[in-house]
């Protein structure tokens, strides 16, 4: 073991495991670039390295790219990798009320964390939750999709029907473009722009970020404030004894964003959405979520760093990529000489450990490196709200420019913007519109095609074992809540009498 | 919140039936003669849904006694900065494939440093750094390919 690490810490691996760790700290920390095209980026420049320092580059940039991702959530709503969309709830809130350097360092502790349950998830669990995840079918897919958007009911508790609203719309925005089955393109009104469907990160930076800068314009005494930051100084014994005091949080949701990220297809943005659900529904301090819950920034953050490890999963034992990241990575452990698949734990086994090795080692560099990215933006949050704000909207534009080279993209992000600003004006949550974009070509393709499988019976949506037990926990998220406080009304009513 | 969720009510109804009358041209999916649901099948789902959401807007909107009031704070100034960036927005898309990205995002970021009041030489300071660090890190680093002007940049 020891050597081991002796041979991963010497300065050819090193030096380029740290340098791309900072370009991961900067891509993640610009809306609009993302972890994908970190690791993207990274490729080219690792083909020249030794196997080991290109996998070190590979890994250290995309672990903190996700983590990145959060910093400008949680500082200006804006959230910086589609896997920080989660962390611009509580965060965000925290931030508002002063909290932000303590959100935020919970968001580094937490994601090393997570980081570190989902690596040692992989080393040891690879093989049996790989074949676990190879049995989802459509039918399964389906009803994974159904229990990510049931989270939208849980995220907006206290407005339950305009939760589900928010995620209808979303749903049916989610259908614009070519349909799948048939490629006839819906909705697109002759608009070639539109055949490609609407891309949900546009229509993130508009819901959570223009919608903020919207909000700031409408009240002009907002303008006149200072940074949005003061200092970056919560202590590190506090975030710690916080972070121990909420393990169990922590665990959980690391362990649910391996699951998921192991599901092929599914990935760390979903898996985010679906922990900080799960931590909600059974959190004691429930009705505080999205006022600044310190739940509500671990959950999420836990799950989105973990759920990487978890896309490792099918690409090392099947060499099927978990998403973008590792679809990317597949390639270029092809290029390093390097075969995923079954055979890769008996043929590359020495390498896979450095590989295990330096994915651990990396979660605690993440420590040092993140804080000191936080430490950097912190300067720049510093300035005046009104001219913070231009630089959000800027950003946002160059942002959601950049994903598709589409300027048709800037204009859903004032489009979004301005929904975004009615919506909360009527108090109608965001959250779940980007749940229903997210998951909507994954449930309507699963239902379809499973229909189509079963000529139109849905009653195998019910009869595989896995797919029911996804049908009995939806069911359970949306109706435990009406069943407990029936019978706690009860409850009460029969004391009152007796 | 009564009026707002009427008026929410009547934009989902309206929705619904705009999707009803668009699927209505899309295709149908049939395949040796069965039907099978095809790309009305998910929208027209939906529609549905947002027609049962309505109509409990409705009825919920009757059934309250007490109005909730909208906290919102408007002002005229406030209205038009609003409807200010929307519209720069909507302009920078607009001019960015005669004047370019780069110039065009100095030009709308140095109008919106104006409007809120940022003074004119700190205005130009700002835009200038926001277009040299688009310029070097997304164009040049990581080669972001934005639109440009007949001059080339």
């Amino acid at each position: 073991m020891i050597e081991t690490i002796l041979n991963i810490l010497k300065p050819s691996i090193l030096l380029p495991w740290l340098l791309s760790m900072a370009f991961g700290i900067f891509v993640g920390g610009m809306p609009g670039l993302t972890a994908t095209m970190a690791v993207a980026l990274i490729i080219p420049i690792s083909y020249y390295m030794e196997p080991l320092a290109g996998l070190a580059m590979v890994i250290g940039a995309s672990f903190t790219a996700i983590f990145a991702g959060d910093i400008p959530a949680t500082f200006l709503r804006i959230p910086g990798t589609p896997a920080s969309g989660a962390a611009t709830l509580d965060g965000y809130e925290m931030n508002k009320k002063g909290l932000g350097d303590i959100a935020i360092s919970l968001d580094l502790v937490c994601s090393a964390f997570g980081g570190i349950i989902g690596v040692l998830i992989l080393i040891f669990v690879s093989p049996p939750l790989a074949k676990f995840a190879l049995k989802f079918s459509h039918f399964e897919y389906f009803w994974l999709g159904i229990f990510g958007l049931s989270m939208s009911a849980v995220i907006s508790k206290g407005n339950t029907i305009k939760g589900l609203i928010s995620a209808t719309l979303g749903l049916l925005i989610s259908t614009i473009g070519m349909d799948i089955t048939t490629g006839y393109p819906r909705f697109s009104f002759g608009n070639p722009e539109l055949y490609n469907g609407v891309s949900f990160i546009p229509a993130m930076i508009g819901l959570f970020g223009i919608s903020e800068v919207l909000k700031y314009l409408q009240d002009s005494e907002k303008l006149k404030l200072s940074g949005t930051v003061s200092r970056i100084k919560a202590s590190i014994s506090k975030v710690l004894s916080t972070v121990f005091k909420k393990i169990g949080n922590v665990l959980s949701s690391a362990i649910v964003g391996t699951v998921i990220g192991a599901l092929p297809g599914a990935g760390a943005d979903i898996a985010a959405w679906v922990s900080y659900g799960i931590a909600k529904k059974f959190s004691k301090n429930r009705d505080n979520f999205g006022k600044g819950e310190i739940d509500g920034v671990i959950a999420p953050t836990s799950a989105n760093n973990a759920a990487l490890g978890g896309t490792w999963i099918p690409a090392l034992v099947f060499g099927l990529p978990g998403d973008s990241i590792t679809a990317i990575v597949l390639g270029a452990m092809l290029m390093y000489g390097l075969r995923p698949g079954p055979l890769i734990f008996q043929e590359n086994g020495d390498l896979l450990k450095q590989m295990f090795t330096i994915a651990i080692i990396t979660q605690f560099l993440l420590l040092v490196v993140g804080y000191l990215g936080i430490k950097l933006y912190s300067l720049v949050l510093r300035m005046p709200k009104n001219v913070l704000m231009v630089y959000v909207t800027v950003f946002s534009i160059v942002g959601a420019y950049a994903i598709r080279n589409s300027m048709f993209d800037v204009l859903l992000v004032a489009i979004f913007g301005v929904i975004g600003y009615l919506m909360e004006s009527i108090k109608m949550p965001l959250a779940p519109m980007i749940l229903g974009i997210i998951l909507g070509p994954m449930i309507e393709e699963n239902f379809r095609v499973g229909l189509i499988k079963t000529e139109g019976s849905f009653l195998p949506f019910l009869e595989r074992p896995i797919s029911l037990v996804l049908f009995i926990i939806v069911i359970f998220t949306f109706a435990s809540d009406p069943i407990f406080r029936f019978a706690k009304s009860a409850f009460n009513k029969k004391n009152v009498k007796t | 919140m009564k009026t707002a969720d009427r008026i929410l009510a009547g934009i989902l109804i309206f929705i619904s039936i705009f999707v009803f009358l668009e699927t209505a041209k899309f295709p149908k999916y049939e395949l040796r003669g069965i039907k099978l649901p095809g790309p009305t099948f998910f929208p027209n789902l939906l529609a549905v849904c947002l027609l049962i959401a309505a109509g409990y807007l409705i009825i919920n909107s009757f059934l309250i006694k007490k109005d909730e009031k909208n906290q919102a704070r408007f002002s005229l100034w406030g209205l038009v900065n609003m409807v200010f960036l929307v519209v720069m927005i909507i302009i920078f898309t607009y001019i960015v494939n005669y004047l370019g990205f780069l110039t065009s995002m100095f030009l709308v970021s140095f109008a919106l440093f104006l409007k809120f009041k940022v003074n004119w030489l700190k205005a130009i300071l700002h835009s200038a750094i926001i277009v040299f660090f688009l310029f070097f890190i997304f164009q040049q680093l990581f080669k972001v390919p934005f639109p440009v002007n007949p001059w080339g940049f």
